[in-house]
């Protein structure tokens, strides 16, 4: 039997007026040479009347791994973070049901949803968030998550093109991600890069398996209220003795 | 009009051609729908032929023993109806196959197997999916020469297989999709994991344990991500394995 083209697995390619994924194709593929945080020019979000977008790929192991956001920096990467930390949250909750979800007021949510997220995020600007799964046939193979720091659902025609993003992303992931690993000048790439690294670092120093060590991490970074990637630096650059972690001592 | 029982039948022979259970036996259906073929159709025999994209054969099938033979010996001898209809993607209306004059014949070798084997008249329609052809479904006849109606019900059933195929082609290529980017994106966490690692065991920064993890990959010739594996594993090569 012949094989079929990649692109026919999620459809046809997006129509070459699809406004909408032509500006994430040129968001995705901006390059940078001087900053790789400004790789992805500003706007994406707020078209969809957002504070914050974020795209993650469930893992092998269940988590879920930051590859774009938009803006670069700050809610996105934070709550994403705050997840992969805690365990618990929208972004997780929509790839487990394979069904998009919207919370329009986090701090009016019920505390037994998210126990974990919603106490943290409290902390934060968030008030409202949407997650939409990112699916190939029945597969789960990421999220879309949007912040918004006001509360209130989205519009329908908000809601309508965020869902009609996933097949231009699926495809702008084939694409990316399928490009020579060491090749870092693409807009996606591994948000928690030092996290792995630390997880490296940390089974290696205490000779862990690596699932425990980045366990450890985590549960470090949770009983500390400590960002987890400021915790792998911390590791990475020895300003912080692998002992600390260890929850023997 | 009311409904015969040819008519369940026929509707019953499509809805099995049609659908069937995720993983199921391509052959299984090609031999099914030359089974339905012959006892729908009124032919005598009918097999399948379905070509790749190089033109090889990739799967071959037959309701008997005896165009089984036939529909082998089309790929042998490089003629004959199921190969012109597989390469036109159109049905061929039926030939009557004749003795005299066999170099005027359009498949002169083809007639001679095919009349010794009782065969009197082939026909052919596509077998495809909706988008690209796979090959032909063969009708052989011995007397009574298939009619219009019979080869628009021959369609319908290859029709039918070939939507089965076609849904499973798309499922097997969703399958390699997902498989291409959770690799991909696994390899990429394991090259991380493999700099911290490195820059542990030989007290680096990760910058630096990343240039000797390449330059090792390099020198050897070795891939990135299958050195990656297997230091973040904790089997670090013995030449890597030293301070600089």
């Amino acid at each position: 039997m012949p094989p079929r083209d990649q692109d026919a697995a999620c459809g046809d390619a997006p129509p070459p007026h699809d406004d909408l994924a032509e500006l994430l194709r040129a968001h995705l593929a901006a390059r940078s040479t001087h900053d790789p945080d400004s790789a992805v020019a500003p706007g994406a979000a707020r078209r969809f009347g957002l504070d914050a977008l974020t795209l993650n790929m469930l893992a092998h192991d269940g988590h879920l791994e930051l590859l774009w956001c938009d803006p670069a920096k700050g809610l996105g990467p934070e709550l994403d973070n705050l997840q992969y930390t805690l365990g618990d949250g929208p972004a997780l909750e929509a790839v487990q049901r394979g069904r998009p979800l919207i919370e329009p007021d986090l701090l009016a949510a019920d505390p037994d949803r998210w126990p974990l997220f919603l106490a943290a995020a409290a902390r934060t600007p968030v008030r409202a968030a949407i997650a939409t799964p990112l699916r190939v046939g029945a597969a789960t193979i990421g999220v879309l998550t949007g912040y918004r720091t006001t509360t209130g659902p989205l519009t329908p025609a908000q809601l309508r093109d965020l869902d009609r993003l996933s097949r231009p992303l699926l495809l702008l992931l084939h694409t990316e991600l399928t490009t020579p690993a060491d090749d870092t000048s693409t807009g996606l790439r591994l948000y928690r890069a030092e996290v792995h690294q630390a997880t490296g670092f940390l089974a290696n120093e205490l000779g862990i398996p690596l699932g425990q060590a980045l366990q450890r991490l985590r549960a470090h970074a949770a009983a500390h209220d400590q960002p987890l990637t400021d915790l792998a630096r911390a590791l990475l650059t020895r300003r912080l003795p692998p002992d600390t972690i260890n929850p023997a001592k | 009009m009311s409904v015969t029982r040819y008519d369940v039948l026929a509707t019953q022979a499509v809805l099995d051609l049609a659908s069937r259970p995720d993983g199921f036996d391509v052959l299984e259906l090609l031999h099914d729908l030359t089974t339905h073929a012959v006892s729908l159709v009124g032919v005598r025999s009918a097999g399948v032929t379905i070509l790749n994209k190089t033109g090889q054969v990739d799967h071959l099938t037959a309701s008997d023993e005896t165009c089984l033979r036939l529909e082998e010996d089309q790929r042998e001898l490089g003629e004959g109806p199921c190969l012109d209809s597989t390469r036109s993607g159109n049905a061929l209306a039926p030939v009557v196959l004749h003795t005299a004059h066999p170099d005027r014949q359009r498949w002169p070798r083809f007639t001679s197997r095919a009349l010794r084997a009782g065969i009197t008249s082939v026909a052919a329609v596509p077998l495809r999916t909706p988008r690209q052809p796979l090959g032909a479904l063969n009708l052989m006849s011995a007397g009574r020469v298939p009619t219009r109606e019979d080869l628009s019900l021959a369609q319908v059933l290859a029709d039918a297989a070939g939507v089965c195929l076609h849904h499973r082609q798309t499922l097997l290529a969703r399958d390699k999709l997902i498989g291409q980017l959770e690799t991909a994106l696994e390899s990429r966490i394991v090259i991380e994991q493999a700099k911290g690692v490195l820059a542990s065991r030989l007290g680096l920064d990760v910058d630096e344990a990343f240039t000797r993890l390449r330059g090792h990959a390099r020198s050897r010739q070795q891939k990135l991500t299958e050195l990656a594996a297997r230091i973040a594993g904790g089997a670090i090569p013995a030449e890597l394995d030293k301070a600089p």
